[in-house]
C-alpha cells in the first residue's frame, strides 16, 4: 500500500492520496496520469493491467488501487 | 452475492423482483451458530420473510408465528407444531380453539394480556389440555403484560391448571444499533425472573427474546462486525443470573442480507437540473426501515452492458418508482455512473420486510416475482407476477 | 429497392417463427445476403468466422488447462497473434498488397505485376469487429462463444455487414440471442429510422455527390471559390450518405428488434478534431481508441518513452508527449483503414496531428484564454471552436476525395487561386451539372437536416416526441419524408450504392 502511495505522489503532488475517495470522479487524476500510474504499478508489481481494469471504481482511491493490484497479482 | 454472480444471471430474471439468494442465508445462519452453539435456541420470526419458511426450517429450531395466515403458511411449509410459537397480539378464539383440536397441546402459545390468557385457559379448557404459554413482558407499547399484571399471573398461576407457564417473551424494538439497551432489557428481564423466583417460588424454564440486532442498510451507516456484536451478546446472557434455556426470535437480523430488489431503468430524464431515472418498481414494492423520502441511500449494485469508462463520472440521480405520486422516491441523490435505459438497479439488504410491507395495491399495479437463487439450481421462479386491479376492483 | 424487399421478407419470417429460432433465421439471411454479393466471397466471411471462433475458444481452453502464469499468459498472448495474424493478414493482403508492390515498383524501379483481387463486401468491418471480440477473450472481459453458429451472427450480421456500426460482443451477442416479440412501434420507429436515413442520401447526399464528382474528377479544370463549394457539398454527401446510411442499418436492425450501436452524433457542431472523431464514425473512434490507443500507451516501451520525454521535457509536457504520439499512430492506422494509398495516410496524420497538437498545447491554452480574457465556457467561444473546427474537417475532405496525394495539394493550391465570393452569384456554380433548382432543394434539405441535428444536440428523442404528438402530426410527417424520396431524391445515373459499402 505504501508503494502505491509512493507511485501516486510523485506522479502527481499535493494530493492526500491516503484520504483522497474520489480520484477520478473529482477529477484528481486526467488521463495522462492514468496512463503513468498503470505503467508504474505495472513494473513494481510485475502485473499485468488490461483496459479491462481501467475503470472508474479501481482507480478512485489509492485503497482500490491496491485491491486491483493484489487482486491481478493473485490471478 | 457478488456483482459478477448477478451480471451473470442478469437475462435470467424479470423486473421488478425480488431475488432471494439461499446461499447467503445458509452462510448466515451458520455464521450465527457458530456463535451461539446449540444451546441456544433460535427461532425464526417469520414476518420478516415468509416466502422463505420452508427453505430456512432445516437450519433454524423454531418458528415465531403472529398471524392465522402466518400459521396457514407453516402448515403448507409443513413445519410440525412442536416448533412453533404461537403469538400475535389479537388472538381469535375460533382460531385458538381449532389449532388445539387439531394439533393437541403441543407447541408454544404467548399471551399479551390477561385475556388472552383467559382465552387460551378456556380453550385448553374446553378441549382437555395442557398447553405451554409463554407470557409476553411489555416494553413499554401496547404488546404484553407490563410487570404487575405479569406478577399477579404469576402469583395465581395455579387459577389457569391447563396452562404452562414455562417462561417469558420480550421483544422491544428492531434495529438496536448498540448493545446498551439490550444489557438494561436483559437486566431489567433477569430482575423479573429472579423476583418470580423469590416470592413466588416460580421457575422460568424459557427465556424467548428479541435481540433486534441492528442491520445497516444504508452507505454511510458504520460496518457491523456481525460475529463481535453476537459473541458481547452472549456474553450478556452468559452473564446473567437466570440459567435457565434461551431462545432467540430473529427475522430481519437473519433474512435482510439474503433479499435483493431488482428493477430496470425505464426513461432517464433532467429536469431543471435535476437528473431522474424512472424505474419498472416503486415504493409500491420496496420500503427500507428508517429510509424517509428517499433521502438515504441503501446498498445498491448498478448493472449495466455499456462498459465503463473513465469519463463516465459519478452523478447524483434521484431514482423514482413506476406509481402516479411524487411520493414514489425510492432514493434521492443516488450516485452512479452514466445510467442507461434498460440498466438494472439491485437494492440489496431487502430481505427482511421489503417484500411485504411495501404498498402493494396502490394504483392496481402488478406484483414483483420472487425467485430464489442457490449454487445448483440456479434461479428459480417462485412467484410470478399477478395483477392487484381484481383485488381492487371485483366486478 | 430489392433491399427493402428482402428485409421485409426477413421480418416476417422472423416474427412469425417460434422466438427460439429467431436468431437461425437471421444467420440465415445474413449469408443469403452476403452470397448475394457472390458466392466465392463467402469463402472470406468464411475464413474470418471460423478462424476467430477457433482461436478464442483455444484461448479459453488455455485459461482453463494451463495452469503455470507465464506459460498461459505466453500461449495465450501466441494464439492471439496468430489469429490476429490470420485476418489482418488477410485483409492487408487483400487490401493492401497492391499498394506495397506499387510503392516497390516505384522504389526500386521494378515491375512486379499487380494481384488481381476483388475485395470481399464490408471486409474491413467484419474483420474489425471479430478481431475486437478475439482481443476480448484475450482480456479475460468475456468467455469465447461456445456455439460457432451463434458466432457466425455476430459477424455476418447483414444490416451491419457493409458499412458498419462496428460493434460488441458484449452488447451485440445477448440481443442476437433473446427473443423478440413483435412490437408495431419498435417496427414503426426502424421504418422512421430508415426513411430518414433514404432521405438524407438521395435527397441530399446523391444530389451534392454530383459536383463533387465534376469538381473532383476533373480537378485541373477548376480554381477557387468552386474547389471551395465542392468541398463543403462534400460535407454535405459525406454525412447524408454515410449517416443516412447509419440510419438506414440501425432503422433495419430496430426493426428485428436489435439495438446497434450509434456512429453519428451531429459531428459538425464538434468544438474541436477531438471532439469530432467522437461523433463521426464513432464506432471506429472507440474500437481504435479501446484496442490500438490504450494497448499502445499503456505498452512497455510507450512507458519507458514516456519516463524519458519526462526527464528530458519535465513532468507536465513529458507525460502528454507518449499520448500525443500514440493519438498519431491511431490515427494513421484510421487513415490506412479507409484506403490504401498515400493520401489516406496523410488524411490520418493530418488528423492525428492536429490532436497531437491540441494535447501538446492545453497548457498554452489555457494561459492565453487567462491573458486575452476569452471566457472559454460563452457560447460566442463555443461558435467559433465550431466553425474553427468544420474549416478544419473540410480541410481533411482534400486528401479523402482527391484522386491522389498530390492532387489534393493541388487543388489546395487552386483554391487560393482566383478566390472570390463573386462565384457564387456569377452562375458558374451551375455549369457543375446541377440546376438552380437543385441548390434549392439542397438549401431545403440541409435546413431540415440543421434543424433535426440541433434538436438532437438537446437530447431531445425526435421518435419518442413524434409518438406523442396526435396521429395526424405523425402521419403528415411521415407522408412528407416518403413524398420528398420520389419527388426529390436525386437520381443518380448508374446506380449510386452507398460510399462506405466498399470497404
Amino acid at each position: 500500500m505504501d508503494k502505491i502511495l509512493d507511485i501516486l505522489e510523485e506522479i502527481k503532488s499535493g494530493v492526500d492520496f491516503k484520504n483522497e475517495k474520489g480520484l477520478i470522479d473529482n477529477d484528481i487524476l486526467d488521463s495522462f496520469d492514468i496512463l503513468s500510474i498503470v505503467g508504474e504499478l505495472e513494473d513494481a508489481f510485475d502485473i499485468e493491467i488490461t483496459p479491462v481494469d481501467i475503470v472508474p471504481s479501481n482507480f478512485n482511491s489509492a485503497e482500490s488501487l491496491w485491491a486491483m493490484v493484489q487482486r491481478l497479482m493473485e490471478a | 452475492m457478488r456483482e459478477e454472480l448477478l451480471h451473470a444471471i442478469a437475462d435470467d430474471f424479470e423486473t421488478p423482483s425480488y431475488i432471494f439468494d439461499l446461499e447467503s442465508l445458509q452462510e448466515r445462519m451458520e455464521m450465527i451458530y457458530r456463535v451461539f452453539g446449540t444451546d441456544i435456541s433460535i427461532y425464526y420470526a417469520m414476518k420478516a420473510n415468509p416466502f422463505l419458511t420452508k427453505v430456512i426450517s432445516p437450519v433454524v429450531d423454531g418458528f415465531e408465528v403472529c398471524s392465522p395466515g402466518e400459521f396457514r403458511i407453516c402448515e403448507r411449509a409443513g413445519i410440525p407444531m412442536e416448533r412453533i410459537v404461537l403469538s400475535g397480539v389479537n388472538k381469535e378464539r375460533e382460531d385458538i380453539e381449532r389449532i388445539l383440536e387439531t394439533y393437541g397441546g403441543q407447541g408454544v402459545y404467548t399471551a399479551e394480556s390477561l385475556s388472552q390468557i383467559a382465552l387460551l385457559q378456556a380453550a385448553a379448557k374446553k378441549l382437555q389440555l395442557v398447553i405451554k404459554v409463554l407470557i409476553r413482558i411489555s416494553s413499554g407499547n401496547q404488546f404484553g403484560c407490563d410487570s404487575e399484571a405479569v406478577s399477579s399471573v404469576i402469583h395465581s398461576r395455579n387459577e389457569y391448571p391447563n396452562l404452562i407457564f414455562t417462561g417469558f417473551q420480550y421483544y422491544s424494538g428492531t434495529q438496536k444499533k448498540h448493545l446498551e439497551k439490550v444489557r438494561d432489557e436483559l437486566h431489567f428481564l433477569d430482575e423479573l425472573i429472579q423476583r418470580f423466583y423469590t416470592e413466588d417460588g416460580f421457575v422460568t424454564h424459557e427465556l424467548e427474546y428479541g435481540p433486534g440486532f441492528f442491520v445497516p442498510y444504508f452507505e454511510k451507516e458504520q460496518r457491523v462486525n456481525d460475529e463481535a456484536v453476537m459473541n458481547e451478546f452472549l456474553q450478556l446472557i452468559r452473564g446473567l443470573h437466570y440459567r435457565g434455556h434461551v431462545t432467540l426470535e430473529m427475522g430481519r437480523y437473519i433474512a435482510a442480507g439474503c433479499g435483493f430488489y431488482a428493477v430496470k431503468i425505464v426513461d432517464a430524464k433532467e429536469n431543471n437540473g435535476q437528473k431522474y431515472l424512472i424505474v419498472d418498481g416503486g415504493i409500491n414494492h420496496l420500503n427500507y426501515y428508517g429510509q424517509t423520502l428517499g433521502m438515504r441511500i441503501p446498498h445498491f449494485l448498478h448493472l449495466s452492458e455499456k462498459r465503463l469508462e473513465m469519463e463516465d463520472r459519478l452523478a447524483p440521480w434521484t431514482v423514482c418508482g413506476s406509481l402516479c405520486t411524487t411520493g414514489d422516491v425510492l432514493v434521492k441523490n443516488m450516485p452512479l455512473r452514466n445510467p442507461q435505459v434498460n440498466d438494472i438497479l439491485i437494492f440489496e439488504n431487502t430481505g427482511a420486510y421489503s417484500s411485504t410491507e411495501s404498498m402493494y395495491l396502490f394504483l392496481s399495479r402488478d406484483m414483483p416475482r420472487i425467485y430464489f437463487y442457490d449454487k445448483d439450481n440456479g434461479l428459480k421462479l417462485m412467484r410470478d407476477t399477478f395483477r392487484t386491479d381484481e383485488l381492487n376492483f371485483q366486478g | 429497392m430489392e433491399f427493402l424487399l428482402f428485409v421485409l421478407a426477413a421480418a416476417f419470417v422472423y416474427y412469425i417463427i417460434p422466438a427460439r429460432y429467431q436468431w437461425m433465421i437471421l444467420l440465415a439471411f445474413s449469408y443469403i445476403f452476403y452470397a448475394a454479393a457472390g458466392i466465392k466471397l463467402l469463402f472470406f466471411l468464411l475464413f474470418t468466422t471460423l478462424t476467430t471462433y477457433g482461436t478464442a475458444r483455444w484461448i479459453d481452453s488455455v485459461n482453463i488447462s494451463v495452469t503455470d502464469k507465464k506459460e498461459k499468459k505466453s500461449s495465450k498472448r501466441r494464439i492471439l497473434i496468430l489469429g490476429l495474424l490470420l485476418n489482418f493478414g488477410m485483409l492487408g493482403l487483400l487490401k493492401y498488397s497492391n499498394f506495397a508492390i506499387s510503392n516497390f515498383n516505384s522504389l526500386f524501379q521494378k515491375n512486379f505485376a499487380l494481384l488481381n483481387f476483388a475485395l470481399p463486401l464490408g471486409i474491413s468491418f467484419y474483420t474489425f469487429q471479430s478481431m475486437g471480440y478475439l482481443i476480448d477473450v484475450y482480456w479475460g472481459r468475456f468467455r469465447a462463444e461456445r456455439n460457432p453458429f451463434r458466432f457466425a451472427l455476430f459477424v455476418s450480421f447483414f444490416p451491419q455487414l457493409l458499412q458498419g456500426p462496428i460493434g460488441r460482443f458484449d452488447r451485440l451477442a445477448h440481443q442476437f440471442f433473446e427473443e423478440h416479440s413483435f412490437d408495431l412501434t419498435r417496427v414503426e420507429h426502424g421504418l422512421q429510422r430508415m426513411m430518414w436515413g433514404y432521405f438524407q442520401k438521395l435527397v441530399l447526399a446523391d444530389r451534392a455527390g454530383v459536383i463533387v464528382k465534376e469538381v473532383f474528377g476533373n480537378y485541373s479544370d477548376y480554381h477557387g471559390m468552386t474547389v471551395a463549394a465542392a468541398v463543403l457539398m462534400y460535407s454535405i454527401q459525406l454525412y447524408g450518405d454515410f449517416s443516412g446510411g447509419m440510419d438506414v442499418v440501425l432503422g433495419v436492425a430496430e426493426i428485428f428488434g436489435i439495438t446497434l450501436d450509434e456512429n453519428f452524433r451531429q459531428p459538425y457542431f464538434s468544438i474541436s478534431i477531438t471532439d469530432f472523431w467522437h461523433r463521426w464514425h464513432i464506432t471506429l473512434g472507440t474500437w481504435m481508441k479501446d484496442y490500438i490507443f490504450y494497448p499502445i500507451s499503456l505498452s512497455h516501451w510507450m512507458n519507458r518513452f514516456g519516463k524519458y520525454t519526462k526527464k528530458i521535457f519535465g513532468k507536465q509536457t513529458g507525460r502528454v508527449i507518449p499520448v500525443a504520439l500514440a493519438n498519431i499512430i491511431v490515427f494513421l492506422v484510421v487513415g490506412i483503414w479507409h484506403g490504401a494509398a498515400w493520401k489516406y495516410l496523410m488524411y490520418g496524420f493530418y488528423n492525428g496531428a492536429l490532436i497531437a497538437l491540441a494535447n501538446l498545447l492545453a497548457p498554452v491554452n489555457r494561459r492565453a484564454f487567462e491573458v486575452f480574457h476569452i471566457d472559454d465556457k460563452s457560447r460566442a467561444w463555443h461558435l467559433v471552436r465550431i466553425l474553427r473546427t468544420f474549416l478544419l474537417v473540410n480541410i481533411s475532405w482534400y486528401f479523402d476525395i482527391a484522386v491522389s496525394l498530390g492532387a489534393s495539394f493541388a487543388m489546395m493550391r487552386a483554391t487560393f487561386q482566383g478566390f472570390t465570393f463573386r462565384t457564387l452569384t456569377d452562375g458558374s456554380l451551375l455549369n457543375l451539372g446541377l440546376a438552380a433548382r437543385d441548390f434549392v432543394i439542397l438549401a431545403f434539405g440541409c435546413a431540415v437536416l440543421f434543424a433535426v441535428s440541433v434538436i438532437r444536440e438537446k437530447g431531445v428523442d425526435i421518435r419518442e416526441a413524434l409518438d406523442r404528438k396526435p396521429a395526424a402530426v405523425r402521419w403528415c410527417a411521415y407522408l412528407a419524408l416518403i413524398l420528398s424520396l420520389p419527388v426529390f431524391g436525386y437520381i443518380m445515373v448508374g446506380g449510386g450504392g452507398f460510399i462506405y459499402a466498399q470497404f
